[in-house]
């Protein structure tokens, strides 16, 4: 039986990710080939997917930063070595200016 | 837990070859071993923190607490996983203790309750019992004009941090680490304790209204 294109667009994840089996492939693709506007929605998708991967990470907070270096200099590790001082929170961005 | 999480998509420190010199640097107290190991896992880190806890705030607490531990426990550390999984596994007992401390009210592993659930696309736009072709599109939607201009810029990407800001914290747990931090299923189920079922479904929510809000902005909404 032919699917809807409600249906489709909640398969969509499933098929992106293979996890249907090969009989419901077959039904998506069909549809597809025939569907013009779930083909847009398919392409829309795929353009929020790629939008998703180009967000940038979350900055890390300068606080975080300053209570490594502080719990590092009562560690003991540091030897005693203070060739690369606590790296300045000021290249860390808007977070660390306090 | 997966011991190919330093392999995601993004840039980290910690090449399965240099793991040894990395864990002597950190040995050795040197904070440039330490900012970058920081900066490549943080992101990845709240977000599996924030899985567990119910504020923003709190995960990030989790994440300073982890690697304070970092730092006091990495003169034991045997080499008997990866780093990575090491830190993780001590990330995850961290925010298991806060989250049981919250009394959480619903585990992360269930689906969710009705404020997750819905259908991907409004019902209004397929046809209805009614019509010539039921369930088929009734308001289709359209097509993206240069997609690759529009979706590069600036404004929609604040759309869509703020849409994913805004999606349930199970689905945006595993929408960043599937789309924005390139992990693979089975490192999200791992990492979040997720069948792989749930994991599909929360992903396909969190994707679908996604999709949904940028179709809003391009569309001029």
């Amino acid at each position: 039986m032919q699917l809807t294109c409600q249906e489709f667009v909640e398969l969509l994840t499933d098929y992106f990710e293979v996890a249907l089996d090969e009989p419901t492939v077959s039904r998506v693709e069909e549809h597809l080939a025939l569907c013009e506007g779930c083909m847009t929605y398919l392409d829309q998708m795929n353009a929020t997917l790629a939008a998703l991967r180009r967000l940038p990470p979350e900055p890390v907070p300068g606080e975080l930063h300053r209570a490594i270096a502080s719990a590092l200099g009562a560690s003991g590790y540091s030897n005693g070595r203070r060739d690369h001082p606590i790296a300045s929170p000021r290249r860390l961005g808007p977070d660390a200016s306090s | 837990m997966a011991t190919s999480l330093a392999a995601s998509s993004r840039p980290a420190t910690e090449a399965v070859g240099d793991q040894r010199g990395l864990v002597d640097a950190l040995r050795a107290g040197d904070q440039r071993a330490f900012h970058s190991l920081v900066e490549s896992h943080y992101p990845m880190m709240k977000r599996v923190a924030r899985s567990y806890v119910d504020s923003d705030s709190l995960a990030e607490e989790v994440v300073q607490e982890t690697w304070l531990a970092v730092v006091r426990g990495i003169g034991r550390f045997q080499h008997r996983s990866a780093l990575s999984t090491w830190i993780y596994s001590i990330l995850a007992n961290k925010a298991r203790t806060h989250g049981s401390r919250e009394r959480r009210m619903l585990p992360f592993s269930s689906v969710g309750g009705p404020a997750e659930n819905g259908a991907s696309v409004d019902g209004d736009r397929f046809q209805s019992d009614e019509d010539a072709w039921p369930g088929h599109w009734a308001t289709p939607p359209r097509p993206w004009q240069k997609p690759e201009r529009r979706l590069l810029s600036l404004e929609l990407r604040e759309r869509l941090r703020e849409a994913l800001d805004q999606l349930p914290h199970r689905q945006r747990a595993v929408v960043t680490l599937r789309d924005v931090e390139g992990l693979s299923s089975e490192e999200v189920c791992e990492l979040l304790e997720l069948s792989a079922e749930n994991q599909r479904v929360l992903l396909h929510r969190g994707r679908s209204r996604l999709r949904g809000s940028l179709e809003a902005y391009v569309d001029g909404s």
